[in-house]
């Protein structure tokens, strides 16, 4: 990247969809990723809220278009279009409370539901530095993880810990899905349209999926 | 007054619902056991539970007062102080009534009489023991009949819990709210309390995440009173205005009217309208982009802007949903530009905090 480049500028933009029941943590994830602030007291989300955030993966910028929504089942008959174009995202539980990792299977049927079937998926396990209360072990989750396919990490947004890796790990993959998506059609990867729904491949991801890449 | 109510409400918290004492359940399950102690307030309101959720919205019947009548008004009643306070000290069993809520619509003299019947029922028998004929075959810890107390008892916590974790979340910025400080904590009590009678009242509509943020600037407004005599009542005061306040687009909130005409989703497309009207080209880039305009996102972005904004917006319900209308139009319109950020292809200017930031983590 010898070339001058606008703060603006990037090679890739990927819609991120956060999602899981209400108050695991959703909003600080993003914030710690996207401002490096976490909030103890944070407000609830209404509605949507969104945030960009740029990264480098190989010799190319990523930008990082994530979503986040209000947690509550209500808001779901509406926000259906919070979907659209979507290619990665992190389904969030709380490891103090068991329900909110019961309730995993649901917004992982909704996701399917909206959204490409070679959506990356990372199941984030947030809230790990409250240890002592612990309600969801991680082999539950891991397991859990492997049946669906899915990645999965453990992460505190409070702590800081694996929150870059997570967003890191979704980004780089959806990175990896869409060029050899481009190559396999024989297109320029940097030719394709910036901010429109990207269509990637079904059998990429599958093939690339691992789980507890960096888990604590 | 106040007081009294608290002494009350208190009273109510440690003491668990009848029902659940029943000699019936001499092993109750472990599971539903650890919820109770959880949980507070958990005991179903009186009858004044509306007839089916499915019910078209209307403000809220005013509650029967101590005596067990009611007025069919459907204005507030004369004396709310009062009426809330009983409500949400009340403790009263659902089950009773759900006889009577098979045969239909059901008026509030008939809910009265019902009330009257159940006190009679409690003078009449010991307290802790239920008559073997009114435990229907559907009724065990893990139904999920629709009639079934011990049903509506999880999903009264499931309310319960995620109201007390918006409550500790509102405002936190403001330390009238939030801070370890009594009067911080009593305001929440006196917001929690607000939306749990609110959820109960309504169950069509029960409790939507949001709320919270349209009854703290009320509650802000009375509970600072310069006469003291108001602002010891503010919670009562509070709770009615709520209701007459979220009568004007209570629809909105009603998930059975989602696709009706009077729904959020014919709201939202008559903002989309608006916007059309006024402006084409941002319109068709948010058609293109979402069409998730919540009136909410944008309306709880600021406290005093929403009290500026309620001092503007009087007059009746319609109107006022149509000044809400032009009002979330013009924010959306501000907003416009930070939102549209994240689209290049439309090059707009950034209005507010740039959202480009690279931590070092």
């Amino acid at each position: 990247m010898a070339a001058y480049r606008a703060e603006d500028d990037y090679d890739y933009l990927f819609k991120v969809v956060l999602i899981g029941d209400s108050g695991v943590g959703k909003s600080n994830l993003l914030s710690r990723f996207t401002r490096n602030e976490f909030n103890l007291e944070s407000k609830s989300t209404i509605g949507v809220e969104f945030a960009t955030r740029s990264i480098h993966v190989d010799d190319k910028i990523v930008k990082a278009q994530i979503w986040d929504t209000a947690g509550q089942e209500r808001y779901r008959a509406i926000t259906s279009a919070y979907y659209r174009g979507a290619v990665g995202a992190l389904l969030v539980y709380d490891v103090t409370r068991h329900v909110t990792f019961e309730n995993i299977e649901r917004w992982l049927k909704e996701l399917r539901d909206h959204t490409d079937s070679s959506i990356v998926i990372m199941l984030v396990a947030n809230k790990a530095d409250l240890r002592h209360l612990r309600a969801v072990s991680t082999e539950d989750a891991k397991a859990f993880a492997e049946r669906e396919n899915l990645f999965f990490m453990e992460t505190s947004a409070l702590e800081s810990l694996n929150v870059e890796n997570a967003f890191s790990e979704v980004l780089t993959q959806v990175y990896h899905v869409v060029c050899r998506k481009a190559l396999d059609v024989g297109g320029d990867p940097t030719a394709l349209p910036k901010g429109q729904t990207i269509d990637i491949g079904k059998d990429d991801v599958s093939e690339v999926k691992k789980v507890g890449c960096c888990s604590a | 007054m106040v007081n009294e109510n608290e002494k009350d409400s208190k009273k109510q918290k440690k003491k668990v619902p009848d029902w659940l004492n029943s000699s019936l359940w001499s092993t109750p399950p472990l599971s539903a056991a650890t919820t109770i102690t959880q949980t507070q307030d958990l005991s179903p309101p009186p009858v004044v539970r509306p007839p089916s959720p499915v019910r078209p919205p209307s403000p809220p019947p005013p509650p029967p007062d101590s005596n067990g009548t009611s007025t069919s008004s459907a204005s507030p009643s004369p004396s709310p102080r009062r009426s809330l306070a009983m409500l949400s000290s009340h403790s009263s069993c659902r089950r009773r009534s759900s006889t009577s809520e098979k045969s239909g619509v059901r008026n509030f003299e008939e809910a009265g009489e019902v009330i009257n019947a159940d006190k009679d029922e409690l003078k009449g028998e010991s307290r802790c023991v239920l008559s073997r004929s009114e435990i229907v075959q559907d009724e065990h810890p893990l139904s999920l009949g629709q009639s079934s107390l011990w049903n509506q008892f999880f999903q009264d916590t499931e309310i319960i819990e995620q109201i007390d974790r918006d409550v500790k979340r509102t405002h936190p910025d403001m330390q009238f709210f939030s801070g370890d400080t009594i009067s911080a904590k009593l305001n929440q009590e006196a917001l929690r309390n607000i939306l749990i009678v609110f959820a109960k009242l309504n169950p069509g509509i029960r409790y939507v995440q949001g709320m919270n943020e349209l009854l703290a600037p009320l509650f802000y407004v009375f509970r600072n009173d310069p006469d003291e005599e108001n602002s010891a009542v503010a919670e009562a005061d509070t709770f009615f205005c709520f209701v007459e306040l979220l009568s004007g687009f209570r629809d909105n909130f009603c998930q059975q009217l989602d696709n009706s005409v009077v729904g959020i989703r014919s709201t939202i497309t008559k903002l989309s309208m608006l916007l059309k009207e006024h402006d084409e080209e941002l319109w068709r880039h948010l058609e293109v982009t979402c069409k998730l305009i919540l009136i909410t996102v944008i309306v709880s972005k600021d406290c005093t802007k929403k009290l500026d904004m309620w001092n503007d917006t009087s007059g009746t319900s319609a109107v006022r949903m149509r000044t809400g209308l032009k009002v979330s139009f013009s924010l959306l319109y501000a907003y416009s530009g930070s939102k549209l950020e994240l689209d290049v292809r439309f090059e707009w200017k950034k209005v507010s905090h740039s959202q480009h930031f690279v931590p070092g983590e």
